[in-house]
Parts: structure tokens; C-alpha cells; sequence
């Protein structure tokens, strides 16, 4: 197993977010969590990526046969995870292409690989690039400086690619796309899919899975995993919205 | 106010040293006089408006000597180097000579023009002592329509030792019309106590353009700069100064736009830790119409460093049409450390477009958390951050030696 979550309570600033949350991923699977706003999608990305801040009060994360709550968030990056963040952050002045070739190089030097030289970078890169159809103009700008929403959520498919992790997470990365740039992550994000990946695609709206189509849909409510099915849970959702979910638990708990 | 114990320690030292060369009559009087008045200036304190935020109470107690450094038979890899106040010609095109050469060869008032401080008075203690005491310096002066692309590289260094030490040094140097220099001030760690002053005249004719970058790195000495650059009509400035501090480093740096349509760019950046501490008192003077100014400061405090920016802007009566902008942003990273910004803009013109502004921050978490998700450890991440933070004050130009220095300062962090 890539990645097992075993009841996983983690909250922030003394609030307990995730309540005692379950999964786990195969390589080669895609996993999609959908959930209403403030069930703990994000606090889940953000736990599994290290972000500061956030506390594990119960539970266990391992991937690959690490504990993973014990590395670092560059650790947990040379060890495979890659997290697509719903809000990239725009870093002026700091270059895309430096900034992408000293995270491979890191990643490298602490898996105790050799670093690869800038021919090698480019070549790539521009090849990681026609997979996507990104302009290669956006390497040369400061990262995710002046792009605009598609762009930066395609930088992020982009990354990926050059980094090939082991378990990518995209928190919400459909947010804010309109159907052509939806399109476009979702060709990237499935170009990127192999039998050694592991995914968990993050999501409000069945309209990304139209695109991705997940091996498994998990539903999250209030901090937990309340439902688990395949593809057909998503249209579903789609059709009776997340009150259907709460009902049938209710219904489950007097049974 | 009795004269402190480092002004008699000055002014009870003679004012030719035994350089070897015999300085003219004239030139040995002056120095007289202002050692006579060095021992009677007031000493700058904290009561002084100027001096509010940086103490000489340190420095005033020590007995700095004069020292006579060993220097090397050539330089490979500066076009003048100076080492305690002492110069070695390197790599020097014809225009570019030393002042100790001048005084040398001509023992006549000939040097006289070029070691007058015109029009700024006597001074306080720093320019007296540099006045008394500077023997040597560069003596630029570029030929009209002389343009190079090169960067000329002036090494400005002290000598290791226990003793408190004193050295000088005056530049002088003027483009003349149409001319264009890119020049290389480069100031190497000082370690040790003493002063260390360094008095610069600088004078860019009509057209021309000077691109100066200006580095300091971290020192245990006072450094006292005192800079003064005229602009006439249309010609250029790009100044890119780059000061890791030291006990303190204090920059007076008077620009002044005599020129229609004279254009600067000052772009400063304060990288500063432990106990350093740097003190930039600009003075920039809008004297004619239609001149533009753009003054972009960036200033990094850790551990219980201390950063000062006084930022003056006057606007002349008849300086209609003026640009003026000036930002200086500020990162502290310590509780101890501590950043004091004033900015202030005095408008006697019509018709000016000035703005001024001033941020103090931390750097951001989740931007550093975004390049350590990617792999990138803490450190160089930290690094990266604070680089491109400061690059803005040099224009997001990676090439020029200040924001090379500044990497290198970085990622040696």
C-alpha cells in the first residue's frame, strides 16, 4: 500500500478539523475525496504536505513505509509526495526554471541521486512541457507571478510532471477553471497517470471526475470518511447533493 | 562638551605620515587645519537628530591608530585596490588614477580642485578626520563620450590586527559629457575596531551615465561614507548599494539633480545580522525641472541587527515636473532586530508627482512553505525568499556585481 491514513485526528489553532479519518491508496489508483465546504478536504492536503501549524492529535500516516508525519514537508517532497495547491502561491523574482531545477536537484540529492545539468533540465522540461501544452514563455517569469488562474493550476500540473512523485495530491486544483482549462489539467493529470502512481484528487464538483475518472470516490463529512464507492458515487452526489449523503448516515446510525 | 578620547587621539597625531612621499606645502596645511578643528567639533550623539538612531559612544572611546599595511606589488584582478587607506594601481585604464599619484607628481595647487570639499562647509568630526588623514583615493575622470561596458572594480580593504586602527580615503570622479562608466566599489569585511571613513565627490556631466555598485560587506569597524553626486542636464545614475552592516556603517548620501531632465536610480539593500548595524541618511535634491528620481530600498534584519533608513526628498522652487518616487520595504526576522524607516518629502515646486512609502514585514510562511513542499529545504528556501525580496531594490537585474554579492551573501548564509 502507498499510502495508509488510519484514524487521523488533526485540527489547527486547538480545533479539531479531521476526526478520526481512514484511507488508503494504492500505487496506480486514483482516489477522489469530495466533500462540502469545511469537512476537512484542505486540512487533509495540508496535513499529508507538512504545512506549519496544523497538529496530529490521534493517528497515523505511512507512505511507502515511512512515517510520514514525522518528516519534514521538503522530506516528505524527495520522499514522493507532491501536494497541487488550490491557491499557488506567486513568488516574484524568484525564477520559475531555478526555481523548478533546485527542487528536482534537492529532491535528488536526498534520495542520493545525482543532480542533472542545465542541458539535461531543459530537455525536460520542454518535453514535460509539449505534454501539457504550456508556452514555454511561463518558465521565465517568477513563479506563478502574473499568471493567471488556469496558468497557475496548469504550473502546477507542470511541476508534477518534472518531479514525478510517487502520490500526487490536487487540492481543488478544478476551483476557478473555466471548461477549456479544466480540460487541460485533466489531460495532464491523466498523462501523468501510471501503475506506480498513487492520486487523490480533492474536490467539490463531480465536473473534474467527468475528466479524471477516479478508481474511487470517498466522501468526507465533518472530519471523516462517510461513504466510499466507485465512479457512480460522484454522479450521485452530483444529482441528490451532500444533505443525501448525511440522511443516508442517519438513516444507517437507527438501523 | 569636552572633545572625546577618540578626537585627542586623532588630533595628537601628525598629518604626514611617513608615507615616503613628500606631500606639498599646501596640502600638509590644510590637513593642519582640519585636525585643529576635528579636536574642537562636537561629538555626533543620540540627542542629534541625525545620529538619533545610531550611538558612537563605542567608537568615541577608542584610540585608533594610524597603520602603514604591507601592500602587494600588483593587483590582478581590481583596476585600484586600497588597503587601509593605501592604493595599488591594477588594471587601470588612463583615466583612472589615484589621488596619492597626483599629489605626488604635482606638488602644486593642481590637486587642490579635486581634494576641496566645495560648497559642503567644514563638516562634522568624520570629514575633518577624512580631510586630515586621506592620502589616497581613486581620481576617475572619464573622458567626455568615453562609453565601456566594462565594470571596473575599486578594492577597498583594512588590515587584520588587535589594535584599533584608523584609515581614509577620498574619491574623486567626474564623467565627462556624454560619457558612460560602470564602476565596482567593493568593500571587504573589516575585522577589529577603529574608523574607517571614506569621502566620495562625484560629478556626472551633461549626458553621461553612471552605473556604480556599491558593496559593504559586514565589518567590526565604524565606516563613515560620505557621498555627494551631482547630475547635470540628462545625465544618468544607477546606484546599487548593497551594506551588511557593521559598528555601525553609516552612509551620508546627498544626490543631486542640478540637471534638466536628470534621471536616478538608487536601489538599496540593508542584509544585516547579529550585531550589525546600517545607517543610510539620504539626502536627494530635485534642483531643476523635470528630473526624475526612483528609490527603491530594501532592508533584512536578523538576530539583533539594526537597520535605519532616512529617506529626505526636497523638491527646489522651479523644480516643476519632478518624478519622485521611494519605497523601502522591510523584513525583520528577529524580536531583536529592528528597522527604523523615515521617508519624508519636502515640495517647494508645482506640478510634482511624488509618492513615498514604507512597509515592515516577516517573510512569508506559506510562500516558504510552498518551495519547501517542493522539496527544497528550509535554508536555501529561506534564501531564495529573502534574494528575490531584495533583488527589487536592484531591478531584478541578476548581472550586476551588487546582485551577484547579494547571492553570494545568501547562500553563504
Amino acid at each position: 500500500m502507498l499510502l495508509t491514513i488510519d484514524n487521523l485526528h488533526a485540527g489547527i489553532a486547538g480545533k479539531e478539523i479531521l476526526k478520526g479519518l481512514s484511507l488508503r491508496v494504492g500505487a496506480g489508483e486514483v482516489h477522489a475525496i469530495m466533500g462540502p465546504n469545511g469537512s476537512g478536504k484542505s486540512t487533509l492536503a495540508s496535513v499529508l504536505a507538512g504545512r506549519d501549524g496544523y497538529e496530529v492529535t490521534a493517528g497515523s500516516v505511512a507512505f511507502d513505509g515511512r512515517d510520514l508525519l514525522e518528516l519534514a514537508p521538503e522530506e516528505r517532497a524527495a520522499a514522493g509526495v507532491f501536494l497541487a495547491f488550490q491557491y499557488p502561491i506567486e513568488i516574484p523574482g524568484v525564477n520559475n526554471t531555478y526555481f523548478l531545477r533546485a527542487a528536482l536537484n534537492a529532491q535528488r540529492r536526498a534520495r542520493g541521486e545525482p543532480e542533472i545539468d542545465s542541458v539535461q533540465f531543459l530537455r525536460l522540461v520542454r518535453e514535460k512541457l509539449e505534454i501539457l501544452s504550456l508556452p514555454e514563455e511561463l518558465l521565465k517569469r517568477g513563479v506563478n507571478s502574473g499568471f493567471s488562474g488556469g496558468e497557475k493550476k496548469r504550473n502546477e500540473i507542470f511541476q508534477m510532471a518534472v518531479l514525478e512523485p510517487k502520490l500526487a495530491i490536487l487540492d481543488e486544483t478544478d476551483s476557478g477553471l473555466d471548461i477549456d482549462a479544466l480540460r487541460q489539467v485533466a489531460d495532464g493529470v491523466n498523462a501523468l497517470r501510471s501503475p506506480g502512481r498513487g492520486f487523490i484528487v480533492i474536490t467539490h464538483y463531480q465536473r473534474l471526475l467527468d475528466y479524471i475518472r477516479p478508481d474511487h470516490v470517498h466522501v468526507l463529512v465533518d472530519g471523516r470518511i462517510v461513504e466510499s464507492g466507485d465512479h457512480t458515487l460522484a454522479l450521485e452526489l452530483e444529482a441528490h447533493g451532500y444533505g443525501w449523503v448525511a440522511e443516508r448516515q442517519v438513516a444507517g446510525a437507527g438501523a | 562638551m569636552d572633545a572625546t578620547v577618540l578626537q585627542q587621539t586623532l588630533a595628537a597625531q601628525p598629518v604626514s605620515p611617513d608615507t615616503g612621499d613628500a606631500l606639498p606645502a599646501w596640502f600638509t596645511e590644510r590637513r593642519r587645519q582640519a585636525l585643529v578643528a576635528l579636536a574642537q567639533a562636537p561629538w555626533p550623539q543620540r540627542k542629534d537628530e541625525a545620529w538619533k538612531y545610531t550611538s558612537l559612544h563605542e567608537l568615541s572611546r577608542l584610540q585608533p591608530q594610524a597603520v602603514r599595511p604591507d601592500l602587494p606589488a600588483q593587483v590582478e584582478d581590481a583596476a585600484l585596490a586600497f588597503i587601509a587607506g593605501h592604493g595599488v594601481t591594477g588594471h587601470a585604464p588612463p583615466f583612472m588614477r589615484r589621488l596619492a599619484e597626483l599629489v605626488a607628481a604635482h606638488g602644486d595647487q593642481a590637486g587642490a580642485t579635486h581634494l576641496a570639499i566645495d560648497g559642503t562647509g567644514p563638516g562634522d568630526v568624520f570629514d575633518l578626520a577624512n580631510t586630515a588623514f586621506a592620502t589616497d583615493g581613486a581620481l576617475i575622470d572619464v573622458p567626455a563620450g568615453h562609453a565601456d561596458g566594462t565594470w571596473f572594480r575599486l578594492q577597498v580593504s583594512g588590515v587584520e590586527g588587535g589594535e584599533a586602527r584608523h584609515w581614509h580615503l577620498a574619491n574623486r570622479i567626474e564623467l565627462g559629457e556624454g560619457a558612460s562608466l560602470r564602476l565596482h566599489l567593493d568593500e571587504d569585511a573589516t575585522s577589529g575596531a577603529g574608523l574607517a571613513t571614506l569621502a566620495s565627490r562625484i560629478r556626472v556631466r551633461r549626458g553621461a551615465h553612471l552605473e556604480l555598485a556599491w558593496t559593504r560587506a559586514a565589518g567590526t569597524m565604524a565606516g563613515i561614507a560620505r557621498t555627494r553626486i551631482e547630475l547635470e542636464d540628462d545625465a544618468r545614475l544607477t546606484l546599487h548599494l548593497l551594506d551588511a552592516g557593521a559598528a555601525p556603517s553609516r552612509h551620508d548620501l546627498t544626490v543631486i539633480l542640478g540637471g534638466e531632465r536628470a534621471h536616478a536610480e538608487l536601489g538599496g539593500v540593508f542584509l544585516l545580522d547579529g550585531r550589525s548595524h546600517a545607517d543610510m541618511h539620504l539626502d536627494l535634491r530635485h534642483a531643476s525641472p523635470n528630473a526624475t528620481s526612483n528609490t527603491t530600498w530594501r532592508a533584512i534584519a536578523n538576530g539583533r541587527a539594526r537597520a535605519v533608513f532616512d529617506g529626505h526628498i526636497t523638491v527646489a522652487t522651479g523644480a516643476d515636473g519632478t518624478d519622485a518616487q521611494l519605497g523601502c520595504k522591510s523584513l525583520i526576522g528577529t524580536v531583536q532586530a529592528e528597522v527604523d524607516v523615515r521617508p519624508v518629502l519636502e515640495i517647494y515646486a508645482d506640478d510634482v508627482k511624488c509618492s513615498h512609502g514604507a512597509t515592515v514585514g516577516q517573510l512569508d510562511e506559506l510562500a516558504l512553505f510552498y518551495l519547501r513542499s517542493r522539496g527544497i529545504g528550509a535554508e536555501l528556501a529561506r534564501a531564495m525568499l529573502l534574494r528575490a525580496f531584495a533583488a527589487e531594490a536592484f531591478g531584478e537585474r541578476p548581472d550586476t556585481p551588487a546582485a551577484q554579492r547579494l547571492a553570494q551573501w545568501l547562500e553563504g548564509a
